[in-house]
């Protein structure tokens, strides 16, 4: 056999195996309006009415791949003693949830290992429900009960652009809150601002006296976007999630302004040297050790900040960019944050779906109550009698909070859950740009490149 | 066992199952990408294919620029500290008379066998432009050279490269070091009985024959840096913005946040491609010359 010959046979094999590769390659079985094909609807449809009857001594051994870092372990092996309590004999393979992007479960889902329940979000849905990798929840939220134990201003939750149910939510509202340390500012003699001149002059103060104005953590996007809907707000409630769906320009008025206020306080310096590179560790760290006077994020963090701080701690009701005078007219309550879609998905190929439906209902349920439990966050999503429960402390700030959030006005979006990526991921790399120094005009022109990029309509 | 040798057939099948092998696990999936490149594909559903579509996009798209610009500075600060320098830490550490030759020769691997992601933590605390020692250190000294040096646009990927370099010098000095220790004495003795210098023996003697190594170490220095991507994700998250992204965080970003495989594809081929590229330069230039039958140099 000469050279050519063997190079031809092993360029034909080669090939040949690319090309089987490429039309074998598992994609989940729909037709061709995408909906999950006759056997995979069967499946799931076969199980109404079969809840109820579930047998509860049955043997299961499902996969969970659900957030399980130290600071979610306690939570979640609560939720799943609930689940043993109910189904003794089910028990659970659990994958700690990766924060690769969706990476790890769209991998799965593309080649047919999508484990039973996973704890996803809009991005998630987003590709998953496209693919029919996920199971349509809506008859079945009814037949487990949760959909009744659904708060009054969360019934929509469980539903997807789509029409469809696809989670049992389980996070409820959450707000993004700009926090304050009493002490720091009481110590440098600094009263604590309202607007935005107050809050311009209070950096200023604070600088002079060696004092960070701000803690952020900016390697995390959703920070930095929160920071700017802080002043995009003030003028349009829509924030980013307008921007990002072409409904507003950056070149408009109030946008202009709001980049503007925002830039100024950059420029001057109200974040620590190398934000954009800190992680939530170093930037907590830096608040709570007083060597910067507010810190921006969720208001999952009040535990551990009241742990630290105790009383010395506090939070904006208004985030105070308003302009002086204006700050009740300039929607008070609107906030970042809000109802993120987010809550256990149930795999369109897993076995028995009525058991693991059922299971994943109680599974959603018991991580509301674990929060409640281990992390003092008030449910919001479902009803829970939290009188029932062991006593907990919960800080005040927390309750204080809790009753805040019905007063709150969640217009705009996360931006790890704007819908357009092809929006979301170059703003939030720009909005870091803008962090580090970056004319006002320069950072409104590239906005509006970006949302004429997206279709933005004048 | 010549005559086994000289039949092609016997040849062939004892090598085929190998073949076969890394065909499997290094050209298909090279071809699946090269395949997949020319798709508008999600990566979950079935793609449309859109011919060379998504290679015309990389040209005109900043962040591309940015990365394979970042893969060559990456490439030439590995160049030169880790090739280099390396190469000339090897040099040093044969001479007899440097004293805790060993301890030396240890202290530089140490870094080589920890994770990425301690190296990443550990300069992470270093370079903290608040409470980081090497801002204390330059504070202490009087020195104006307070920096943010993850947080600076322009020197943020120089940063990078040098913790990367910080973390595979040792290994690169090893293996130059080996070889170099490898080279018969003979030559060196004679050229010493024959009064060359220290510094002469180096360059006409020592790096001529390390040529094959130091090939080596090139080519693991460019495609090295050119793949650089564990040090962004745990330093900057190639941030601020789009500064510190290599062509592999491009792909990923593609890939998993905009929901563009096929685009991230084409960037992936692109790296193979450079990297395929670079090689073949190196080689080029860096190749055994043999004698041809004229007598002339010819490049291998």
């Amino acid at each position: 056999m000469n050279k050519k010959a063997v190079g031809l046979i092993l360029a034909g094999a080669v090939l040949s195996a690319a090309l089987t590769g490429c039309v074998t390659s598992k994609i989940p079985a729909q037709n061709n309006q995408g909906q999950p094909d006759g056997e995979t609807v069967a499946a799931a449809s076969g199980t109404e009415g079969d809840s109820a009857q579930a047998d509860t001594n049955v043997k299961r051994t499902l996969k969970l791949y659900a957030h399980y870092g130290d600071s979610e372990r306690e939570i979640l092996d609560y939720a799943m003693a609930k689940v043993q309590e109910k189904y003794p004999n089910v028990t659970f393979e659990v994958e700690a949830h990766a924060q690769d992007d969706g990476q790890t479960l769209k991998t799965r889902a593309a080649t047919g290992d999508m484990p039973d329940i996973a704890h996803v979000n809009a991005g998630d849905v987003e590709a998953l429900s496209a693919s029919a990798s996920l199971m349509d929840l809506t008859d079945l939220l009814v037949e487990t009960g949760y959909a009744d134990k659904l708060a009054e201003s969360a019934k929509d939750t469980p539903y997807y652009d789509d029409g469809k149910a696809y989670i049992f939510p389980d996070a409820g509202a959450q707000a993004i809150l700009l926090y304050y340390n009493k002490k720091v500012f009481a110590d440098n003699n600094i009263e604590i601002p309202t607007n935005y001149e107050e809050l311009a002059e209070a950096a200023k103060q604070l600088k002079a006296k060696g004092v960070i104005p701000c803690a952020l953590f900016a390697k995390e996007g959703f920070t930095i976007g929160a920071f700017f809907d802080m002043f995009a707000m003030k003028y349009n409630p829509g924030g980013i999630k307008a921007l990002s769906e072409g409904e507003a320009h950056a070149s408009e008025e109030g946008y202009t302004k709001a980049i503007e206020k925002m830039m100024a306080l950059v420029n001057d310096g109200f974040f620590q040297a190398g934000c954009t590179s800190a992680d939530y560790e170093t930037a907590q760290n830096l608040f709570t050790s007083g060597q910067a006077a507010m810190f921006i994020n969720g208001d999952w963090d009040i535990a551990s900040l009241t742990q630290k701080l105790g009383g010395d701690l506090g939070y904006f009701t208004s985030y105070p960019m308003a302009d002086a005078g204006m700050e009740q007219e300039q929607n008070y309550y609107a906030f970042s944050g809000g109802y993120t879609y987010e809550g256990y998905a149930i795999s369109s190929d897993t076995e028995d779906p009525a058991l693991v439906a059922d299971v994943t209902a109680i599974l959603a349920e018991a991580s509301v109550v674990g929060n409640y439990l281990y992390t003092a966050k008030i449910p919001t999503v479902i009803n829970v009698d939290t009188s029932a429960l062991a006593d907990v402390e919960i800080p005040p700030l927390a309750l204080v909070e809790g009753e805040e959030l019905k007063n709150m006005v969640f217009e705009t979006a996360w931006t790890h859950t704007l819908k357009n990526v092809e929006f979301s991921t170059p703003f939030v790399e720009l909005l870091q740009e803008m962090l580090t120094g970056m004319e006002t005009q320069e950072a409104i022109d590239a906005i509006d490149e970006l949302v004429d990029s997206v279709g933005g309509k004048r | 066992m010549n005559k086994m040798l000289a039949d092609k057939k016997t040849i062939f099948i004892f090598t085929m199952p190998c073949i076969a092998f890394f065909s499997l696990i290094a050209f298909y999936p090279v071809l699946q990408t090269a395949v997949k490149s020319l798709y508008d594909w999600d990566g979950l559903t079935a793609g449309t294919f859109v011919g060379f579509q998504n290679y015309g996009r990389l040209p005109q798209d900043r962040v591309f620029i940015r990365s394979f610009r970042n893969g060559l500075v990456v490439a030439a600060v590995l160049v030169v500290l880790e090739v280099v320098f390396g190469t000339f830490l090897a040099l040093v550490m044969m001479d007899k008379r440097i004293r805790c030759r060993k301890f030396i020769r240890s202290s530089l691997f140490i870094p080589v066998v920890l994770s990425v992601t301690v190296v990443c933590q550990l300069w992470s605390s270093i370079l903290n432009p608040e409470i980081g020692l090497l801002n204390r250190v330059f504070e202490m000294l009087g020195l104006s050279l307070r920096q943010d040096w993850l947080s600076d646009k322009d020197c943020a990927i120089l940063v990078i490269a040098f913790v990367n370099a910080w973390q595979y010098m040792g290994y690169q000095f090893v293996i130059v070091y080996s070889s170099a220790n490898a080279i018969s004495t003979d030559y060196l003795e004679a050229a010493a009985i024959d009064g060359a210098k220290r510094w002469q023996v180096n360059f006409c003697i020592v790096l001529p024959m390390l040529r094959d190594t130091i090939r080596t170490c090139l080519i693991f220095a460019v495609t090295g840096g050119f793949n650089i991507y564990a040090q962004m994700q745990l330093l900057t998250r190639g941030g601020p913005g789009t500064a510190t992204y290599s062509m592999t965080y491009m792909t990923f970003r593609s890939a998993f946040k905009l929901r563009q495989y096929g685009y991230g594809c084409a960037s992936a081929v692109v790296l193979i491609l450079q990297c395929l590229l670079a090689i073949t330069l190196i080689n080029f230039l860096l190749g055994e010359r043999k004698e041809d039958k004229t007598g002339e140099k010819k490049k291998a």
